[in-house]
């Protein structure tokens, strides 16, 4: 009786202590949120924000439905503001690196995406699609183009990470933006999904 | 048994009509509806001879005539021959026609003539007009006594036809095996071309070819496009010798017009033509491949030349050979673009340089000698002016010397001066053989020890120790573009290291400022080159003369002693982004404790206060007020300051604290969160201003 007793209290404490670690948890639609900005802004507004969000990503958006109820507890008693933190992407280096990539995307890369030389990764990057499309003399200077956007990429996703204190978010932000890219691209673009090029 | 009794009547009745030419007629016509020989067959064979001044005149036509494989089926097959000779020794035909329709090989008209004599086991063969991938073709044949020589030419491309290397390839390919055919898999392939090929063999070996290939747009690509070639006009020149299972080769390219792309090289051939000649040999048995002598011209850009021993797969030797060359023509066709994705992509050129290397059984020489190089990076990272020298770098164990100077250079905004480099390298590393000094400003930074390493899994590495002759602040501050600071900067720097894109300094720097001392520990800088450099650092300052950074900053005047520590430091892109800061009048401090007017306005001012009460209320009178303390703590996070004081205050923080001899002031802060590109944007206000107006 004393040892169920014991070993019970034990076990909500410990679900207590691992209720804390869990509770920073990658906020999924603030990055959402701040991921369509940085996307809008450097690809202009002539690429129409989707509202519509597929089934599938609403639910890892607003996970909170779904918390097991030990958090949810959790989450009353501290105050939500500490458990749904936003991302800050306002910082000068964040900004200096998106007015970078929106030079690049008006001046340079638009035209790549529209005729199919440069597509969508499925890990936030770009690449080279059909590299017929670019004139043979063009070849090296999109090659470097795509080089330096990707470079570009991950110092954002890395910053981001960094700037909210969470450097061991990268790889979340960089999946968040993943998905943002390519629902924002405009029709006629190309991403992969699982590694098959697939044109909106 | 079928086919050998009508092949039977059909010469029983030629040989009766032969007699009859001579006796009764001067001419024979033999119609024979199916005609079976062995693995021939023809229907409605129409066989037409007579005796003319010259010999006999032949005509004949079928049908179809039905041949073995490959050749197959013939239709509407007709022959003539103007002058046949049949004689014992000799039978020639000379002024043939031949015309038939073939699945592949289209309506065709050709001239012939044909000289066999059995006695000598010699035939001779020629054929002109043959219609093949939309090209004409004349082939020559000559045999005799199993040794042989043929000759295949185009003839000049008239406008109708041009003979196609795509449809040359589509025929060819079915009778290749499965290795070769693989090699033309996936490439798209779109040419014109003129062809004069000379073979000479005995039995059924090939024992010399010599092939002439022109084409004046030959348009390729493979799948991925990463290799292609556009209208390019070129010249292949082959002269193959067989030997048994060794094969001697001798080519000839020219590339006169046109493009091509080679990922990631793009050249003009327009801008500058390029060739290439080479010659070794093949031994079939093997797959071993030697290239004694190749010669790579590109124009006035760059010469390679060459040597090769290996399987296709794995080389045994291999020496390259680049005599002096302009880097400015260099860079931009053969070194930018294998620089993508690196620091080195954007760099502007000048001076020469010449490279040999060679590998041999695992080992490997790579030797520089660089005359008169100035680098400049086009975003102005980095600089190298007049850089001379030569460098052999090697994975043997015997060290080689090596030598660089130059005349300077710089990183970021710092400028260095002249410096001589002595090293040693082996073992795929370098070390100094002697010690090295790089003047920085009016100071140096003196290098006892330093190792580079480059290996396949790590890349480079580097690291050194060293020390920092004194820099002084002035000139420090003036290359940074920072507010004129003065002192010293200096240190003993026990370790530099960069692995993985990070540049690690143990040890700690000291910087000798405003009569006191900054030490900066743990300095760590990530991906240094890259689009966004990491600096983080910790920094303690101790005993700053308050007096002397008032002035400096033109802050308004403030005496006393300052201690300070910067903690988790990040600069990103050289911005501070994160740090957690505290300043604060030491605990010991004796000295005199004044703060002047304009301080204590601008202070209120960074605070968000508003600036000039002091000048409009009584106490404008006094010049300055003594202080017990003064302190500043910011912790920056997310753009956003935290700020503190010295001690808590009634809703709020104290800046300074009064104390000692009247008249005595407090400056309380009140907001505790604060924007930083806000308080950057007053600091920038307050040093800009003339200060309060005192009235």
């Amino acid at each position: 009786m004393m040892l169920s007793k014991w070993m019970s209290s034990s076990v909500m404490a410990m679900m207590l202590v691992s209720c804390v670690t869990i509770n920073i948890y990658f906020p999924a639609a603030a990055a959402e949120e701040a991921a369509d900005r940085i996307i809008n802004d450097v690809w202009g507004e002539q690429i129409k924000l989707e509202k519509e969000v597929d089934p599938s990503e609403q639910s890892e958006s607003s996970s909170s439905y779904n918390m097991p109820i030990s958090i949810s507890v959790l989450n009353w008693l501290i105050s939500p503001a500490a458990a749904e933190a936003n991302l800050n992407i306002s910082s000068s280096v964040i900004v200096g690196i998106q007015n970078r990539m929106k030079a690049r995307h008006d001046n340079s890369l638009k035209v790549y995406y529209y005729n199919g030389a440069v597509g969508l990764t499925q890990n936030g990057l770009i690449t080279i699609h059909n590299a017929k499309a670019i004139s043979l003399k063009d070849r090296n200077r999109v090659n470097g183009l795509v080089a330096e956007e990707n470079k570009d990429r991950n110092a954002l996703y890395a910053e981001i990470a960094r700037a909210n204190g969470h450097p061991e978010w990268q790889s979340d932000i960089q999946n968040t933006f993943s998905r943002r890219w390519i629902s924002n691209a405009s029709a006629g673009w190309w991403y992969q999904t699982a590694g098959d090029w697939q044109q909106k | 048994m079928k086919i050998s009794s009508t092949w039977l009547a059909g010469c029983a009745a030629l040989l009766l009509g032969w007699q009859c030419v001579i006796f009764a007629s001067d001419s024979l016509k033999l119609t024979i509806a199916y005609w079976y020989f062995e693995d021939i067959k023809t229907q409605n064979l129409v066989v037409d001879l007579k005796l003319t001044g010259q010999g006999l005149l032949l005509n004949a036509s079928a049908d179809l005539v039905e041949l073995a494989h490959p050749i197959g089926a013939l239709k509407k097959v007709t022959l003539q021959c103007n002058k046949l000779v049949l004689l014992p020794a000799q039978t020639y035909c000379s002024a043939g026609k031949l015309t038939f329709t073939h699945q592949t090989l289209g309506v065709q008209k050709v001239d012939f003539s044909v000289k066999a004599l059995p006695g000598n086991n010699h035939y001779k063969l020629s054929v002109e007009n043959l219609n093949l991938v939309d090209g004409k073709f004349s082939i020559m044949v000559d045999y005799e006594q199993l040794n042989w020589q043929a000759s295949i030419n185009t003839l000049q491309a008239s406008q109708a036809s041009q003979a196609s290397l795509a449809k040359l390839v589509a025929l060819i390919l079915p009778y290749l095996d499965a290795d070769k055919k693989a090699l033309f898999t996936g490439w798209q392939l779109d040419s014109d071309f003129m062809l004069k090929a000379n073979l000479n063999g005995h039995a059924q070996q090939l024992e010399h070819l010599k092939l002439d290939l022109q084409t004046s747009a030959l348009n390729m690509s493979n799948k991925q496009g990463k290799y292609v070639a556009e209208n390019v006009v070129m010249d292949l020149l082959v002269d193959l010798k067989v030997k048994k299972q060794t094969w001697l080769w001798h080519t000839d390219i020219k590339l006169n017009s046109g493009q091509a792309y080679a990922e990631p090289v793009f050249v003009d051939f327009d801008d500058s033509t390029m060739s290439l000649q080479a010659k070794g040999k093949w031994q079939t048995n093997e797959h071993y491949l030697v290239i004694s002598d190749a010669l790579i011209k590109h124009a006035d850009i760059v010469q390679i030349k060459g040597r090769y021993s290996g399987s296709l797969q794995l080389s045994e030797t291999l020496e390259l050979t680049i005599e002096q060359t302009d880097l400015a023509k260099l860079y931009p066709v053969w070194l930018q673009p294998f620089a993508l994705g690196t620091a080195a992509v954007n760099l502007k050129m000048a001076g020469k340089a010449a490279l040999s290397f060679e590998k041999k059984a695992g080992d490997y020489q790579l030797s520089v000698s660089l005359d008169n190089i100035f680098i400049d990076d086009q975003l102005s990272r980095f600089g190298l002016y007049d850089l001379n020298g030569k460098i052999d770098w090697t994975s043997e164990d015997r060290a080689r010397q090596a030598q660089l100077d130059w005349q300077g250079g710089y990183l970021y905004t710092i400028p260095f001066g002249q410096s001589n480099l002595q090293l040693e390298t082996h073992l795929s590393s370098l070390q100094l053989s002697q010690p090295w000094t790089l003047p920085i400003l009016d100071g140096a930074l003196k290098i006892n020890e330093f190792n580079l390493k480059h290996s396949m899994e790590n890349k480079t590495q580097w690291s050194f120790d060293g020390l920092l002759t004194p820099i002084s602040m002035e000139s420090l501050s003036t290359a940074l573009n920072w507010p004129l600071l003065h002192g010293k900067l200096s240190g003993i720097i026990p370790k530099v290291s960069y692995t993985s894109q990070e540049v690690k300094i143990d040890g700690a720097l000291m910087v000798k400022l405003f009569e006191g001392t900054t030490i900066i520990r743990d300095l760590r800088l990530t991906k240094p080159l890259g689009p966004l450099p990491q600096l983080y650092a910790n920094i303690d300052l101790r005993g700053l003369d308050l007096e002397i950074l008032t002035q400096t900053f033109d802050f308004g005047k403030i005496s006393g002693k300052l201690d300070g520590s910067l903690t988790d430091l990040r600069l990103s892109n050289w911005q501070p982004v994160e740090f957690d800061a505290h300043f604060a009048t030491p605990e010991d401090d004796n000295s005199r404790r004044r703060i002047s007017q304009k301080a204590i306005d601008n202070l209120s001012q960074i605070g968000g206060g508003v600036g000039g009460i002091l000048s409009r209320s009584f106490l404008r009178f006094f010049e300055d007020f003594s202080y017990q303390k003064l302190g500043l703590n910011c912790k920056l996070h997310n753009e956003t300051c935290e700020m503190s004081g010295v001690a808590e205050a009634k809703q709020g923080y104290y800046i300074v604290k009064g104390g000692g001899l009247p008249p005595r002031i407090n400056v309380v802060g009140y907001n505790r969160q604060v924007d930083w590109p806000d308080l950057i944007e007053r600091l920038k206000a307050v040093s800009q201003s003339s200060g309060p107006v005192i009235q």
